[in-house]
Parts: structure tokens; C-alpha cells; sequence
């Protein structure tokens, strides 16, 4: 039987969306810019809603307790296609990380998983390409600015189907 | 005969670290390069803000340290208004920045030295990762640190607003005081946490030092340095994360500097490589000498090996025990940089004990935790230990207080010259011809994660790790021969 952590009782859904990035560099933000809209728009009564800008096992505490989790990121890619969305896979992944700065969500849900602990079984990434990670405070750039309203679609799609009976 | 080669130098915009490896026509390694991607300008990005948003703002650069950046910040703060908080302020301050080094501490001990050490650096790949250090040591062990980081990142967010981008520190005190009722539970979470350093001190004992073959790894020349190390003291000559004055010891161990954060400018200057946007830092009284070591270089590194060679001692009486054991194993001055695993475990002992004794001194719930700076501002230092080294903070600002100046130097930066010598000497070491194998690159990995270098853009990664890039090329004329990245060779 999985093991709960204490401070989880807060989980008010079986479902968390959570927002990634930095607001302080650029397009990075886009995660954290998305979170904040469906908390707008009142999602919240679907799902857990949160911002964070940690990193791979510093995440694993928001994800602890959850069936489903939805990360909305962005996604680096010098010579992309800036604004292009992108569904990724997120794995559990046992291999080892370089350093903690290195560390995945992928490597953090396998050792959640392995210490028994209630480890989301469904893991999905909303992401939208990027080019750069610059220190700005101008927001996101156009083209990026432009997914904001497509992501929102997907996420609140993803949720209204997770919740019909 | 080796060509001179210009590397196109990454931008921190990639997000990852690189290491290029020059190789003759016999696959004999020549010279390896780490480059490490840093995060620039700031210095533009600050300019024109409000200087007491600056421990706010500071904490985003990285997913990893923000208690240290918003630490450093709040301590400018005060230096920039020429306030001196209330001693209860100062109390709880070096309160939550115990429970985040803690926290981070013991992360980097189980997730990243753990693999290394308890599992063995030449265990099969399958198992070197935090799951066999848990086969090592125990399920319950395992969820230990999980439900101990937990608890601690409890405090910070109790106190700071949030884990993540505190809120706590304001020129001259503290956004709250401890509320009634959190002392006893901080007490009792402080209390778990020196159990838990104890035991994890004993694990390493047992695992790591009773077993001969790693301890000659970790003496061994592949990833030995004699440089000059940096840390903070207090007024003893003791560790201290969160305040004191800089001091330096030369590569026999002998006191070289003892600085307040003002003089850093005199005391630091940063030599500039064509092949990376990188600065290295070098002790000024002894000059940049180029990568090599001793005490005409004035190459120097921080972190918690350095912390130790450059104290007298840890001011707690179970890590001062176990100080006193590090030295006597291996020497003082320590040179082997896998050594810097064990002193973080032996600073992880402090930590927690420091979090006991703060807590015991009644003057940390005094209501009052402010002092309403009143002059007006110039320019402001702060510094404090961040769990991978000295992080210095210096701002300048018009007398609205408006930022005209910032500057930033980060551990990783203080370690890069120590760090580039490291991969260089283990390349050489362990790397023979361009097919590497994964054993052999976690041989030269193992070099730089002792410092656990932060690449301060990387937030967060989608979908997986961000991958350290080895790039084989001739020396003759520079040719890349082969590029792996270290995610793909690490899962084959």
C-alpha cells in the first residue's frame, strides 16, 4: 500500500495542473503565465492549480497524492519553432542525474514510486517551444504570447474529460 | 603537435554544461575543457529596480538556491540602508537559512554523492542512482529523507511565505516574528533533523569509510588540487553559513586573508578565457597564473571542503566531533575534491544543531524583528555560505534607492578555475580514445558534481534531465570527432 506524507491533506482534487517556469526570464514564464489564467478563468474547481519555478526533485512534493498531473512548461529550442505546442512524454526514469541541478521530474516520480509513495499514474506536459531564456521583465514574445490561448484550450479540454463521468 | 583551437563559446541560453576533449592522433587526452553556461546580464536586468526588490528578484535565477540569493540580498539590504537588524531578526534569519542548508545538504548527499559512494562509482549503471542508495540503506531510509526534506521545507514556507521565492528578509529585520505555537513544532522538527544528521554521518561511516576502495578513490591523485580555499568564519575562526568575515588559507593551511565582504574587490579579480563567457576568479594579492595549482596561483575554491580547510573548527560539539575525525583521516589541508562529500555531511551535522541551539535562545520569539532603516541609501554588500560556496551580493543605488549597479558572484564561479583543473586531470586519468563508456564518464563526472555546479538558467528541465555534452576533437586541427551526451550514453 503507497504511503502519504504528512502536509498532504491539503489536495483538494485528484488532479493537479501545475505551471513551470521563471517570471523573471522571458518566455520562461509561459508555464507560470498559463497556471495563472485557468486559476482566472475558475478551473480550480476541476483541479489543483499551482505555480512553481523549482527544479526535477524539488517538484516531487507537489506531486505526491495526485492520479493525474498536467505540467504546462516551456520547451528550449534555440532553432525551433517558437509558439509550436508540443505534448511530451514524461517517463519515470532511473537513471542517475550529474547534479541536482540536472535532476528531471521523470527521476524524481521513479523514486517517488520507489519509496511507495502515491505517485501520480498519468503524467502529462503541455509545453510551447521557445527560443531563448533571457533575464526580462516584457513578458513573453509574440509569438509565444500567441499559444497562451491554445494551451489554455488543451489543459481545460484535458480536465473537462478527466472529471465527465 | 597541437593546434591552438577556438571554441565557439555556448551561450547560458543552451542550458548546459559541456566538456571538450583535445585528443592526439594516439587518443592520448591533451587537455579537457568544462564549460559551464552562467547566467548574464543581470547587471543590465537590475538597473532601474527598486533595490529592495532585489532579494525577490534574485531568488528566480535559480529553481535550486533561492534561500541563498534571497539571504544574501536581505543582508545587502541592510549593508545599502546602514541598518543593523534586531538581534532577534538576525537570530531567525540564520534560523531558516540552517533548515535550507539542511535540506539541500541531505539532498546532495542521498541523490548525488549517495550513488557515487554507497552504491560505488564502478557499480553497474542500473544501480547507481538514489534507488540503490536506498537498496543500500533502506526503504525506510529513503522515505526518511523524503518526509525530513519535507518537514524542513515546511519551515521555510511557515516562515518565509513560500518555499520557493521567500518573502522573509527586508532591509533591517524580517517580514514576521515566530508565531505562538511554532516554536515547539520548529523545535521538535529541529531535533529530528540532528537525528537524521547522525545517522546519515553514521551511514557514510560505515559505507563509505570503512570501505578501503573508496576511500582510495577519494585520495587519489586523479582528484587531488592544492589551491587556496575560501569560507566564511565567525569571530573563532568557526564555520558560519550565515555571516562573518571571508577568510583564506593557502595550500599548506596557513591563515593568507581575513576580509570583511567591503574589501571583496581588492581582494578578488576574474581572469577571462576567449573560449567561454565564464570568469574565474583568482586571489589578486597572488595573481592569475594560469590553470595550475599551488600557492603561486591564485586559483581558489569554496564549497564545503573549502569551508573547512579554510576554519578552525565547527561551533557545535557533534560536528566539531566529527570535523576533528575528517582531518585526522585526511590531513589538513584536505586536497582531494571527492572529499567535499564528506564534509558537506559533516556541515549537515551543524546545520541541524545550529537549528537546535537558535531555537533555544529566547530572544529568537521576540516580537520585534525589524529596524526601520532611516538612512539613505549608497551601496550595499551582502554575503553568506550557499550550500555550494560563498555567494556575494553587491548593489549600488541613487539615494531613491534606485539600482545603478549590481553585482553578483556565485559559487560556481569561485570554483570554476579549481573545477576546469578537476575535469582536466580526470580526463587524462580515465578517458583513453573517443569511445567512451558510461563508467568512464561518471569517472570525470565525479569531478565537477563534488561542487554540485549550478547553471543558473536551468529552472527546470522538459522533459528530462538536461544532458552535460562530451565533444571529442583532434588536437591537430580541431575537428570534432565524436559528440555524445551524456543522457543518451547514460540509458544505452
Amino acid at each position: 500500500m503507497s504511503k502519504q506524507l504528512p502536509g498532504s491533506e491539503d489536495r483538494k482534487h485528484k488532479t493537479l495542473v501545475i505551471g513551470l517556469g521563471s517570471d523573471v526570464l522571458g518566455d520562461d514564464a509561459f508555464g507560470l503565465i498559463v497556471a495563472q489564467k485557468l486559476l482566472d478563468k475558475g478551473l480550480d474547481c476541476l483541479a489543483d492549480i499551482r505555480l512553481s519555478c523549482e527544479s526535477g526533485m524539488k517538484l516531487l512534493d507537489h506531486l505526491l497524492d495526485y492520479e493525474k498531473v498536467i505540467i504546462v512548461d516551456s520547451y528550449l529550442d534555440p532553432k525551433g519553432e517558437a509558439g509550436k505546442i508540443l505534448t511530451l512524454p514524461v517517463e519515470e526514469d532511473k537513471t542517475c542525474a550529474p547534479c541536482i541541478h540536472f535532476f528531471s521530474i521523470g527521476q524524481a516520480l521513479a523514486l517517488g514510486r520507489h519509496l511507495g509513495l502515491r505517485v501520480p499514474s498519468e503524467v502529462k506536459a503541455f509545453a510551447v517551444v521557445i527560443n531563448e531564456i533571457k533575464l526580462s521583465d516584457e513578458g513573453l514574445s509574440p509569438n509565444v504570447d500567441k499559444a497562451v490561448g491554445a494551451i489554455l484550450g488543451l489543459v481545460e479540454e484535458e480536465l473537462r474529460c478527466t472529471n465527465s463521468p | 603537435m597541437t593546434t591552438k583551437v577556438s571554441i565557439d563559446p555556448i551561450t547560458r541560453l543552451e542550458g548546459h554544461g559541456r566538456i571538450d576533449i583535445f585528443m592526439d592522433d594516439s587518443g592520448k587526452v591533451e587537455k579537457a575543457y568544462l564549460v559551464i553556461p552562467e547566467l548574464r546580464g543581470f547587471e543590465v536586468f537590475s538597473r532601474g529596480r527598486l533595490a529592495e526588490d532585489m532579494p525577490q528578484i534574485t531568488s528566480r535565477i535559480c529553481g535550486v538556491c533561492p534561500t541563498a540569493h534571497h539571504m544574501a540580498g536581505t543582508k545587502a539590504l541592510d549593508d545599502l540602508w546602514k541598518v543593523d537588524p534586531p538581534r532577534s531578526a538576525k537570530l531567525l534569519r540564520e534560523f531558516i537559512y540552517n533548515t535550507f542548508m539542511l535540506e539541500d545538504h541531505s539532498l546532495h548527499f542521498y541523490v548525488l554523492g549517495g550513488p557515487d559512494f554507497v552504491v560505488g562509482p564502478k557499480a553497474p549503471k542500473a544501480e547507481r542512482n538514489v534507488l540503490g542508495v536506498i537498496a543500500r540503506v533502506g526503504l525506510e531510509v529513503g522515505l526518511k529523507v523524503i518526509q525530513t526534506r519535507k518537514m524542513l521545507r515546511g519551515i521555510i514556507e511557515k516562515l518565509g511565505g513560500k518555499v520557493v521565492h521567500p518573502v522573509f528578509g527586508l532591509p533591517g529585520g524580517c517580514a514576521r516574528p515566530i508565531e505562538k505555537g511554532e516554536l515547539d513544532e520548529f523545535k521538535k522538527i529541529a531535533q529530528q533533523g540532528v537525528e537524521f544528521a547522525l545517522f546519515t554521518h553514521k551511514v557514510l561511516e560505515d559505507v563509505v569509510l570503512k570501505n578501503k576502495e573508496y576511500v582510495g578513490l577519494i585520495t587519489s591523485d586523479a582528484y587531488t588540487h592544492k589551491t587556496y580555499y575560501m569560507g566564511l568564519v565567525d569571530d573563532k575562526n568557526k564555520v558560519n553559513f550565515y555571516d562573518g568575515k571571508i577568510r583564506v588559507v593557502d595550500p599548506e593551511g596557513k591563515e593568507f586573508l581575513k576580509f570583511d565582504i567591503h574589501d571583496y574587490i581588492n581582494q578578488i579579480g576574474e581572469h577571462v578565457e576567449p573560449w567561454t563567457y565564464m570568469r574565474f576568479p583568482f586571489l589578486k594579492k597572488v595573481g592569475w597564473k594560469g590553470f595550475v595549482d599551488g600557492k603561486d596561483s591564485g586559483i581558489y575554491s569554496v564549497a564545503p571542503l573549502a569551508r573547512l580547510n579554510a576554519s578552525d573548527g565547527m561551533a557545535t560539539p557533534r560536528a566539531q566531533e566529527f570535523y576533528e575525525m575528517f582531518f585526522k583521516t585526511l590531513g589538513k589541508p584536505c586536497h582531494f575534491t571527492l572529499a567535499n562529500h564528506w564534509a558537506r555531511v559533516v556541515e549537515l551535522v551543524y546545520a541541524a544543531e545550529r537549528m537546535v541551539e537558535l531555537l533555544n535562545d529566547p530572544e529568537i520569539a521576540n516580537p520585534n524583528v525589524r529596524t526601520i532603516p532611516k538612512e539613505k541609501p549608497t551601496v550595499g554588500m551582502g554575503v553568506v555560505e550557499a550550500p555550494r560556496g560563498t555567494l556575494m551580493h553587491h548593489y549600488e543605488t541613487d539615494e531613491r534607492g534606485i539600482i545603478t549597479k549590481a553585482n553578483l558572484i556565485v559559487a560556481t564561479a569561485h570554483n570554476a578555475g579549481r573545477m576546469f583543473m578537476g575535469v582536466d586531470k580526470a580526463a587524462k586519468a580515465f578517458v583513453k580514445g573517443p569511445n567512451v563508456d558510461e563508467g568512464l564518464l561518471n569517472l570525470v563526472e565525479m569531478t565537477f558534481r563534488a561542487y554540485d555546479p549550478c547553471h543558473a538558467c536551468a529552472t527546470h528541465s522538459l522533459p528530462g534531465e538536461m544532458p552535460l555534452i562530451l565533444r571529442f576533437r583532434k588536437s591537430s586541427d580541431g575537428s570534432v570527432i565524436r559528440e555524445v551526451r551524456s543522457d543518451e550514453i547514460r540509458k544505452k
